[in-house]
């Protein structure tokens, strides 16, 4: 039913750091600061760290309880086959509809900042053909491109914020927790959803070959994701000032812009490109892999590629017609998706878990 | 299964091949600007916004290639092409742009934004506007107010530099490190003073001078293009309160705000030593500096909020008139105290004035408060420009003659 | 087909021969007698060219013809005892092998091998005389080092497989034989170090090659596209190489090699891409040195896949990404071409791509004169004329020399194809275009094994312990272990604390001892 593979323990933290930074590090800053102003970064690196981190305990048990199933699996022999069935279907469209939103994402990035006279379409094409190759060879290909991507990502984004320092004034994140924790917490609901998108891992715990370091692992994916938006939100505000931060949609993208080395080395946005497409692809082709092994095993398909089609042509359509503007995304991001994001991520997995506890199922045994 | 790349790469060439390439744009269909400037004139009795763009032409920097000078220009070989339109509101002026060129207007490569005096005194929103919404400008352009009107300090001759837009640049970057005598801020700090309650911009501002030495023609010929008669300077600084332009600062004015805020690089101090214990008489000294910092530090005594300001400056000794020696250290002494003196006095004036007079906070005290008191400044916050003007500063400066150049004392002539 | 037997009638014998090989002109049959009262009539057949002709007139005709005289054997010459007499004490040739079947022994004439028919046996002696004409050993044309062995391979196999074994004396390393074609019959070798190498390895090089059923084989190509994994790529599965030292230090990792008869090219499984961007010669060089060419390879594997696309993006759609003046150079420089830069590219490309291959074909001094062509006519009058921007000419003969840098033609041959696609890419989409087919070629890539092994292992799997030989080449000394994924049968290479330290100092006396 799944395909035989193997992802070592280092492949997944890997592989949930670019889940999370490939976009997190474009959207988080600019929809955090919106609320959080140059507390913004608190909310980044203490409430969403501290629920990620609690994320990860969920997943990790739900993993050592369960180390050869997916959700789908474990949330029948929780709760039963209608509910389960149930489940499983929510957490399929689910599956699809976020790969859709973050198609879209992709596309209307580009389309804003680089290239506006060409519609979006075009690259929410080339972007699911990429992802539906990549998903059709299986999780391992999508793990060993995320090898080649992390490189390019870690050099570029640390590269970013170094060659930044310059620029940097340190006294614009005065005056420290100016509201209260009442504003960090308000502000951090983004945050914390893209830090529950590690729960992805739900759905690649029977590929899994080290049950051991699963916890471990997700730790680390939560830590270290932490530190690099941190840093990337507080090198934003540092240069741009709590007051002009809010004026902008992707601040890391204007960051990237003004740096200017002697006067040499400068205009760097193009890198940001390089990162963003680079690192999408392996975003949207894990959740798109994700999505369709949802399908496969709901539909209880011996192989996983008959549905790659269908399911691309899904993720297309709701890439391009869920949302009318760019408006409508940024809201949808800073409203319902965390929402109905830590719904899927947190809340179902925590009561699965709870389940599991009470009735003593799953007995653990890793082998 | 191997055949995937093939067909993913044929794919990929049949999707974009067949939907063509739109936001292609070859370097020939660009007009490649390097600075621009914002206008405000009467047309028939109506006030129209005109919009100065200096397009550069690649091939006019080496042969001949006269491309039908829409400006008036004769059409010969003049590496720039100025390009004015008007229009209702600033879009609209922007947009009429292409009414002139052929070319698509290119701004990734402006450096330099010059407001004219007139636009600058009006309210900016509109062209702040413009200026965010444009995807193409970059932060790092800088913005400079001129006296008179923007379209003059466009056509302008470079002296140096082939192109305008570049003598403007080095203009800034020499006059900001080495005299200290005016102050440029790029267009991300431009924003961010508007955008801050607690602070108000400071820029640059440009004078447009008589050249004698064009008579005889530098550069091609003359036109439109570039008017040969004239070329510019950078002194001194343009004052806003909010966004609307408050008044002008001296070079001395902003030598002061340099000291002020702490930006003060190199530069010169001319004192005139006192008379001291009867040894020097009237002496001219130079003060030398290499470098400063400023400390801005609000405090709130007995519920009355203070602000104070500590300068240190250090420097090397200039030119000396040399008749008596001075270099000793019990000297340097006095030298050193002559120097704060004069300094603090260059900054209490520019104090005064950007407080009193145009009541702009350009250095940004608001901000100050805000960060070492963000409770009394949400408090305040509404009203800090009424109360700006009557905020008690106390300005303490320090000076230092570290080195005394290649030469101890000056040669004796004898 | 048929077995035939060997007739005791040398008569019938050759009547047999002549008709298998019929209008073989290069055959060769000569009849004489053995002793003297009772002479044994005796044939030889053989291939002329295949056989070592001095040997057959010093060991064979001479010693049965003349040598026999001074002998007493000659007197009791019959037909009884003279198999064994011309076999134990006449013949003076190492090789010598019996056969009884007319079909084996004419396989056996056409390998090279001297056939000996005595009257009256159902046998004939096969004698290994080999020998053709054939090129010395000499330097590798396309893989040449400034330090290292000079040696390459021919196209004899037992040359071939005489230069490995000089350099790995164990028993443990193993030349099994096959044949494979059904007319060309091609001796092949599958070489690789017992205990070493992943038994299932060896068994899947042994039954792909035990599936080949073609008529021919006449160089490793064949086979190379007959047992790789993936059918459909731009890129080789299996290394080439002819160099010896290269095929012994793959050995030495666990893989195989399969060495072809009639072909200096020897191939090597499973192969990586990480290994086409690496030459012998980094192995030989100082560590730090060859860590450098390294680095510099990788930079230039990308400086040629992706700067003509990257040129085109930038000029066509990114300007910002460029310096002022640099931007204004490129536009003044690109007024007058009155083609846009796509087109440029793809034409200057071409043409390079042409010339090469012009150079390549043509034989050497009309070779140079093509490249005096290119340079000139193509380079510079095409610049003059205002067709081409000088900085396109730049940027090909840029990529074309990068492109040189890479040291296995596998390693360089996809970047070449890859190049066009990525420009049209380019083209339409600009950097977001050329990063589509990265990604695009990256999927693939990572998709790729070879024998099992991930293509672009060590990278992705990553394999934090094969990196002491991937960008950087670390000392010797510091090789501990062999590939994970070839060689996990014997990890150990060596044993570890074999850095070379500064000896002890020595005490003052006994280095004054030994200078008094």
């Amino acid at each position: 039913m799944v395909e035989k593979a193997k992802i070592s323990s280092s492949q997944l933290w890997l592989l949930l750091f670019t889940n999370v930074v490939a976009t997190g590090v474009l959207f988080v800053p600019a929809v955090t600061t919106l609320k959080g102003k140059q507390d913004a970064w608190l909310s980044i690196a203490v409430v969403a760290t501290i629920f990620g981190l609690l994320t990860a305990i969920v997943i990790s048990s739900l993993a050592k309880r369960f180390p050869r199933e997916t959700i789908m699996d474990f949330s029948i022999s929780l709760w039963g086959r209608v509910l389960g069935k149930i489940v499983g279907l929510l957490y399929m469209f689910y599956f699809i509809h976020s790969t859709g939103i973050i198609v879209r994402q992709f596309g209307e990035f580009l389309v804003t900042a680089f290239m506006p006279e060409t519609p979006l379409e075009v690259f929410n094409l080339v972007l699911v053909i990429l992802a539906a190759s990549a998903v059709r060879n299986g999780i391992e290909v999508i793990v060993r491109m995320n090898q080649f991507v992390i490189p390019l990502i870690l050099i570029i984004f640390l590269g970013l914020i170094v060659l930044g320092i310059p620029d940097w004034q340190p006294e614009e994140l005065l005056p420290m927790l100016e509201k209260g924790w009442g504003r960090v917490m308000e502000a951090s609901l983004t945050p914390v959803f893209w830090r529950s998108q590690i729960a992805l891992t739900l759905m690649l715990i029977p590929f899994l070959n080290n049950h051991q370091e699963t916890r471990i692992s997700l730790i680390k994916a939560v830590l270290v994701i932490g530190f690099i938006l941190t840093v990337e939100t507080m090198a934003a505000i540092m240069i741009f000032g709590n007051e002009l931060i809010v004026n902008y949609v992707f601040p890391t993208f204007y960051l990237a812009r003004y740096i200017s080395i002697f006067e040499f080395v400068e205009r760097l946005e193009s890198l940001i490109i390089v990162v963003w497409v680079a690192g999408v692809t392996v975003k949207v082709a894990l959740w798109y892999y994700c999505a369709v092994l949802a399908a496969a095993q709901w539909f209880q398909l011996k192989n996983h590629k008959p549905v790659v089609l269908p399911i691309g042509v899904l993720v297309l359509y709701f890439s391009v017609f869920l949302f009318a503007n760019t408006r409508e995304i940024v809201e949808h991001l800073s409203t319902q998706a965390p929402f109905l994001g830590l719904f899927f991520t947190f809340v179902v997995p925590a009561l699965l878990w709870l389940t599991a506890i009470i009735r003593r199922q799953g007995g653990g045994k890793v082998g | 299964m191997g055949k995937r790349l093939v067909v993913l790469l044929v794919l990929l060439s049949f999707v974009l091949g067949l939907s063509g390439c739109w936001s292609i744009r070859e370097t020939e269909e660009l007009a490649i600007i390097g600075a621009i400037g914002i206008d405000k004139v009467k047309v028939d009795g109506k006030e129209k916004y005109r919009f100065v763009a200096q397009v550069i032409r690649p091939d006019g920097m080496g042969l001949n290639q006269g491309s039908g000078g829409g400006g008036g220009g004769s059409g010969n070989s003049k590496p720039v092409w100025v390009i004015a339109t008007l229009g209702d509101n600033l879009d609209d002026a922007h947009r009429n742009f292409n009414t002139r060129s052929e070319r698509k207007m290119f701004l990734a490569h402006n450096k330099v934004i010059i407001l004219s005096e007139q636009v600058a005194k009006e309210s900016l929103q509109e062209i702040i506007d413009l200026l965010q919404r444009e995807r193409e400008l970059r932060l790092r352009s800088w913005v400079m107010v001129t006296k008179g009107e923007a379209m003059s300090a466009l056509t302008a001759q470079p002296q140096l530099e082939t192109l305008l837009h570049e003598e403007y640049e080095s203009l800034v970057d020499d006059t900001r490190s080495l005299v200290s005598k005016a102050y440029v801020m790029d267009l991300k700090d431009f924003f961010v003073a508007l955008a801050d309650p607690g602070r108000d911009p400071i820029t640059g501002k440009i004078e447009i001078i008589p050249s004698k030495e064009m008579q005889s023609g530098g550069h091609g010929g003359g036109g439109e293009g570039m008017s040969p008669k004239t070329s510019i300077r950078l002194t001194g600084a343009a004052v806003f309160r909010k966004d609307k332009l408050a008044g002008w600062l001296g070079d001395k004015e902003t030598k002061g705000y340099l000291y002020l805020s702490g930006k003060a690089q190199q530069g010169v101090i001319p004192l005139r030593m006192p008379t001291h214990g009867g040894e020097w008489g009237d002496l001219d000294v130079s003060f030398e500096m290499t470098r400063s910092s400023s400390k801005i530090v609000p405090v709130i005594e007995g519920g009355k909020l203070k602000v104070k300001i500590e300068i240190e400056a250090e420097g090397d000794l200039g030119e000396h008139e040399g008749k008596l020696p001075i270099a000793r250290p019990q000297d340097l002494e006095v030298i050193n105290k002559e120097a704060a003196r004069e300094i603090k006095r260059m900054a209490r004036q520019t104090l005064t004035k950007v407080q009193k007079e145009y009541k702009a906070d350009i250095l940004g005290i608001g901000d100050k408060i805000h960060k070492k008191y963000p409770k009394t400044w949400a408090a305040i916050e509404d009203r800090w420009l009424e109360l700006y003007p009557d905020v008690e500063v106390e300005i303490k400066v320090k000076a230092h003659v570290r080195r005394t150049g290649m030469i101890g004392e000056s040669l004796k002539i004898r | 087909m048929e077995k035939h037997a060997i007739s005791l009638d040398l008569q019938e014998n050759r009547w047999e021969i002549q008709a298998i090989f019929e209008n073989c002109s290069d055959l060769v049959i000569r009849e004489f007698s053995i002793g003297a009262e009772t002479a044994v009539k005796a044939m030889v057949v053989y291939i002329d060219g295949l056989v070592d002709i001095k040997i057959a007139n010093q060991h064979l005709f001479k010693s049965l013809m003349v040598d026999i005289w001074e002998t007493p054997v000659a007197e009791n010459i019959n037909q009884k005892n003279v198999a064994a007499l011309v076999k134990d004490r006449l013949i003076s040739v190492g090789e010598l092998k019996e056969s009884r079947q007319l079909v084996e022994l004419a396989d056996n004439v056409l390998t090279g091998e001297m056939a000996l028919f005595i009257d009256g046996q159902d046998k004939a002696f096969l004698l290994g005389i080999k020998k053709w004409d054939q090129r010395a050993v000499e330097e590798p044309a396309t893989e040449t080092v400034v330090q290292g062995p000079r040696d390459g391979f021919t196209e004899s196999l037992r040359t071939n497989t005489s230069l490995i074994r000089r350099r790995i004396k164990t028993t443990r390393l193993k030349f099994e034989a096959k044949k494979v074609g059904l007319l060309t019959k091609t001796d092949i070798c599958i070489a690789y170090i017992q205990g070493l190498v992943p038994d299932e390895l060896v068994e899947e090089v042994r039954q792909r090659i035990s599936r080949i059923n073609v008529d021919s084989i006449l160089e490793s190509g064949y086979i190379e596209e007959l047992i790789e994994d993936e059918a459909f790529t731009p890129f080789s599965l299996i290394n080439k190489t002819e160099r010896p030292d290269k095929v012994a230090a793959d050995l030495l990792e666990g893989r195989v090699a399969i060495i072809v008869d009639t072909t200096p090219f020897v191939l090597i499984v499973p192969a990586t891409y990480p290994q086409m961007l690496q030459s012998p010669e980094d192995y030989y060089i100082r560590s730090i040195f060859s860590s450098f060419i390294r680095i510099l390879r990788f930079v230039n594997l990308n400086v040629a896949l992706l700067l003509p696309s990257l040129y085109v993006a930038v000029v066509t759609f990114h300007q910002e990404m460029l310096p002022t003046p640099l931007l204004l150079s490129i536009a003044a420089a690109r007024e007058f071409v009155p083609f846009p830069a796509f087109v440029e590219a793809l034409v200057m490309e071409l043409t390079f791509e042409t010339l090469r291959e012009a150079g390549v074909r043509l034989p050497r001094p009309f070779g140079q004169a093509v490249s005096i062509v290119g340079a000139l006519v193509i380079g510079q009058a095409a610049v003059m004329a205002g067709l081409v921007s000088p900085a396109m000419v730049i940027i090909v003969s840029l990529t074309a020399i990068a492109n040189f840098t890479i040291p296995t033609v596998a390693g360089y041959l996809p970047i070449r194809l890859l190049r066009f696609p990525l420009m049209f890419l380019a083209a339409t989409l600009g950097l977001f275009g050329i990063m589509a087919g990265v990604m695009a070629i990256l999927i693939h890539l990572c998709s790729l094994r070879s024998f099992g092994v991930p293509y672009l292992s060590p990278v992705a799997p990553f394999s934090f312990r094969d990196f002491k030989d991937m960008i950087f080449r670390f000392p010797w000394w510091a090789m501990f272990t062999r590939p994970r994924l070839v060689g996990y049968k014997e990890p150990a290479r060596q044993d570890f604390h074999q850095r070379p330290r500064k000896p002890e100092p020595r005490t003052r006396e006994s280095s004054g001892d030994k200078h008094s």
